[in-house]
């Protein structure tokens, strides 16, 4: 009887205690989704008076057919009209932070980045610098680590704007893009990596507008990549290009290639998967070398050449094409990064610092000088491996 | 005062006048309209009573076999004993009794007792028969495979039941009379040689100390006989099913009987039997497994699906897919009410709408269910109060609720819910590991009978889990339940499984 009074009067105590602390923490922060303002991706410009212009992509909730009144709640789950689901909002500061403060000042709602997952350099800012934008997108809890960056030609803020044909709204349009690896693919973590490491030069994926009809509704696409030295941008790479840079990044998963065979005047094309690439580093005296290995699985797709491909011989004559080809490509992406630019984008560095620590230390200080100078061979090895068959 | 000059006179011995007797019953059962005191003649001139309740006993069976044969008869000396009615009497059983407490025993059973003149006490005749449910099938524990009797109202159809089933002297069943008023028999059963003599003995104390005035159902006793009474868990198993108590029984435990109720209670249990159903076994072990599986996926939903929902609706918004969130936001948008009321809000109705369609008969019940369909589905959403993912959420926590193949279990899991949903609300995620490790916690200290509650999880018996995270073949199960059978290890041959796999069978 005694004990078990002393027991539920043990109960009511840990009851009380339980209670209060449900009141003491409370729900300082509670967020319902509807006071929320889901940011889904932003764009950084920098203004004339080089101040810091951020424009956000602003998901908007309501439905077109919120007149109905009542009644809309019920379609809610079925995707309304692609067009006005979004809008962006711009505000000036003298960092994000401080934009992003103003920013709020704009919104009823709070602004919430955990579904931003796009962030969009403007040119004029990369060419100042990023890495001081970056340091917010790292260091605030919000932004998510794993949203991708690009640098846009042209204003940020005017890709913002642009509407997506086919996704819900150009965020997700470009988050898309960037997945499925038609280009560089870079999130805010990796390109935290790039400015931290030795190698001082960073690759971003490059967005453009349709050039030569600016009113026109194409969304914005990814072509080429932008080149950036400690942070700040110092030249553009083509679409073809940047496969090259690809390649040597071991980015390329699989692509195709069309070529010409030597002696032939048709052309070949092969889709290429399984492909790997390493970067071998080797240190002889004064000369640092790199010797690029490639390996890769083709599958002929088209072949246009006349060349049997069920034929050893022809058969090789394709694959020799289909290796100088690729070869090509990562001499053209070496030119323009490591000869013309200077950039090292592909990380031989980190393969030189981990192969060779101890001359790494004495050549770190002075890499952009040593780079151009390094030597890279380039040995390609793909390999022919289902011709196909279509009868002849 | 009354009561205690009635428990006098009961207490007394019934004398060898039949008046003084009759006065004293008639005393004991004033205002009883219900008991019949018939009174005819052995031959011309032996007087003798009849004492029944109306109903209770076969009236046929007493015209025929004692006061039709009565007046024909010639009967035995005077004081030649009660006991020389005997062979008088044509039925198969009686027996002598000595006191009116006696008398009134047997005639609440339903058994006639004969009183004569000049004889010392009476004798009760078994022609006890009353109205009773015929055997069907137990409607809240329905198969596809398996048997389709269940238990009835009635103790002795309920033993005949479990002794078809287990058809062994083995087979033990004590009795006990508990609750003043109900004089309720309670029979415990248990297979000898299997169960722990410790467990019964402590069965058998913790009904002694009981003391009621009446035992209306099997619940009346859990209550009574928990480990741990204020726990919200069902600390033992009731089924109205005999192959279950049967299996029980095989596994060591113990089976309570009560006198007018099916359900019957088995003790000890652990969490998992909750969540076993009989067809597990019946059924494939392929299928039983993943039956199983699907049962505890969708416990845990019952129990914390609506606060997850409320949890990262309301707190964690960065872990929904953003195509997903950007639903939800829309659907969301015209709600007037925070996400956790919104919840509570569904929750309650759905379990008002449950309780009322339980409740309410028959013929009622598919109005209730056509009102339901609405209140909780497309006019909830449509009048802007609750949006359109809520209503999934509550909706597939109402089936995950009638997932668990045991109704107080059941019980348990829906109310913990609340709480739990209370807790989301209020701290996410947070709230939710904390009411969860609460749970648990208070779930490992759980025993019944002196068993942990969640074993085999967490106990040194390993063999065990292959009754709980699978359900391993039956030619595989060669070992009882540590915690219950270990006095009798082996239910199968050592040895026999591999003969049934190798062999297809023991030679």
């Amino acid at each position: 009887m005694n004990g078990s009074a002393r027991r539920s009067g043990m109960g009511l105590v840990l009851a009380l205690l339980v209670a209060s602390s449900i009141g003491l923490t409370g729900c300082w922060d509670r967020q319902e989704v509807n006071d929320l303002a889901l940011v889904m991706g932003a764009g950084l410009d920098l203004s004339e008076d080089n101040k810091l212009e951020l424009s956000v992509q602003i998901f908007v909730a309501k439905q077109a057919g919120d007149q109905q009144g009542s009644a809309g709640g019920g379609s809610g789950m079925s995707s309304g009209t692609a067009k006005e689901q979004t809008t962006v909002y711009t505000a000036t500061g003298d960092t994000i932070a401080d934009a992003a403060t103003k920013l709020q000042e704009l919104l009823p709602r709070k602004v919430f980045w955990g579904h931003g997952e796009v962030f969009v350099f403007g040119e004029q800012l990369a060419k100042h610098g990023i890495t001081d934008q970056t340091d917010f997108l790292m260091r605030h809890p919000g932004p998510r680590l794993g949203a991708f960056v690009f640098v846009s030609k042209g204003k940020a803020k005017d890709v913002m704007a642009r509407p997506s044909q086919l996704e819900r709204n150009i965020s997700e349009g470009l988050r898309e893009m960037a997945k499925s690896q038609t280009g560089l693919r870079v999130n805010v973590k990796e390109l935290m990596q790039m400015l931290k490491s030795d190698a001082g030069a960073e690759a971003l994926p490059l967005v453009s507008i349709n050039k030569r009809n600016p009113e026109s509704n194409q969304s914005p696409f990814i072509s080429g990549t932008a080149v950036l030295k400690d942070g700040k941008m110092v030249g553009q790479i083509d679409e073809y290009t940047t496969r090259g840079i690809m390649w040597l990044r071991n980015s390329v998963k699989e692509s195709v290639i069309t070529f010409k065979p030597a002696g032939s005047n048709g052309f070949v094309s092969a889709h290429l998967n399984r492909s790997k690439v390493r970067l071998i580093p080797s240190i002889r005296g004064d000369e640092w070398s790199i010797r690029v290995q490639i390996s890769s699985e083709a599958n002929l797709i088209q072949n246009e050449s006349g060349l049997d491909p069920l034929e050893p011989r022809q058969a090789n004559r394709i694959q020799e094409g289909l290796n100088d080809e690729v070869s090509d490509r990562i001499e053209s992406a070496l030119a323009e990064a490591q000869r013309k630019m200077d950039a090292d984008i592909f990380g031989f560095s980190d393969t030189f610092r981990r192969s060779y620590p101890k001359q790494w230390e004495r050549v770190k200080k002075n890499w952009s000088e040593k780079f151009p100078q390094v030597r890279v061979d380039v040995s390609s090895d793909v390999r022919l491996k289902r011709p196909g068959f279509s009868g002849k | 005062m009354r009561r205690s000059e009635n428990n006098d006179q009961a207490a007394s011995k019934l004398g060898s006048r039949l008046d003084d007797n009759l006065t004293q019953l008639r005393s004991l059962y004033q205002d009883c309209f219900d008991v019949v005191f018939h009174e005819f003649r052995y031959g011309k001139s032996v007087r003798a009573a009849l004492v029944y309740i109306a109903g209770l006993s076969n009236i046929d069976e007493i015209n025929r076999m004692i006061l039709q044969s009565a007046g024909k008869t010639e009967p035995p000396e005077k004081g030649s004993g009660i006991d020389a009615y005997r062979p008088i009497v044509p039925v198969s059983s009686t027996h002598p009794v000595s006191t009116p407490n006696d008398v009134v025993k047997e005639v609440s059973d339903g058994n006639p007792v004969l009183l004569v003149d000049g004889e010392t006490g009476g004798l009760a005749v078994a022609l006890a028969s009353w109205d009773q449910r015929s055997v069907q099938e137990p409607e809240a524990e329905a198969v596809v495979r398996g048997p389709r009797e269940g238990f009835i109202e009635t103790l002795q159809v309920n033993t005949a039941m479990l002794r078809r089933k287990l058809k062994t002297p083995s087979l033990k069943m004590r009795t006990m009379t508990i609750g003043k008023f109900s004089q309720t028999q309670v029979v415990i059963a248990y297979l000898d040689g299997v169960a722990d003599p410790g467990l019964l003995s402590e069965m058998e104390q913790r009904l002694k100390r009981i003391q009621i005035d009446g035992i209306l159902e099997t619940g009346y006793i859990q209550e009574m006989i928990e480990d741990n009474p204020m726990s919200p868990f069902p600390l033992l198993q009731t089924t109205e099913r005999p192959d279950i108590a049967a299996a029980h029984l095989l596994e060591g435990r113990i089976v309570l009987l009560v006198e007018g109720t099916p359900l019957t209670l088995i003790a000890p249990v652990s969490f998992f039997s909750f969540l076993q159903s009989a067809e597990d076994y019946y059924q494939s072990f392929y299928f039983g497994t993943a039956i199983r599986w699907l049962r505890y996926l969708f416990t845990l939903i019952a129990l914390i699906g609506p606060s997850l929902y409320v949890a990262i609706i309301t707190f964690h918004q960065e872990m929904i897919p953003t195509t997903l969130l950007l639903s939800m936001a829309k659907s969301r948008e015209l709600i007037p009410f925070p996400a956790l009321v919104e919840a509570l809000l569904m929750e309650v109705t759905f379990e008002a709408l449950r309780e009322a369609g339980v409740r309410l008969p028959k013929q009622v019940g598919a109005a209730v269910s056509i009102v339901g369909a609405l209140v909780i589905g497309q006019a909830a959403i449509s009048a802007g109060l609750v949006s359109s993912p809520m209503v999934m959420v509550v909706a597939v926590t109402g089936i995950a609720s009638f997932m668990i193949p045991h109704y107080t279990m059941g019980i348990a899991i829906r109310i913990i819910r609340f709480p739990m949903m209370l807790l989301a609300g209020f701290l996410g995620f947070y709230g939710l590991i904390l009411g969860t490790l609460f749970l648990l916690t208070h779930l490992f200290s759980l025993r019944s009978f002196g068993v942990p509650y969640m074993a085999p999880v967490a106990t040194t018996e390993k063999t065990g889990l292959k009754d709980v995270l699978v359900r391993a073949p039956l030619w595989n199960m060669r070992i009882r339940p540590h915690f219950t059978g270990r006095w009798n290890k082996y239910r199968q041959q050592p040895g026999s499984s591999y003969q049934v796999r190798r062999r297809g069978g023991p030679k």
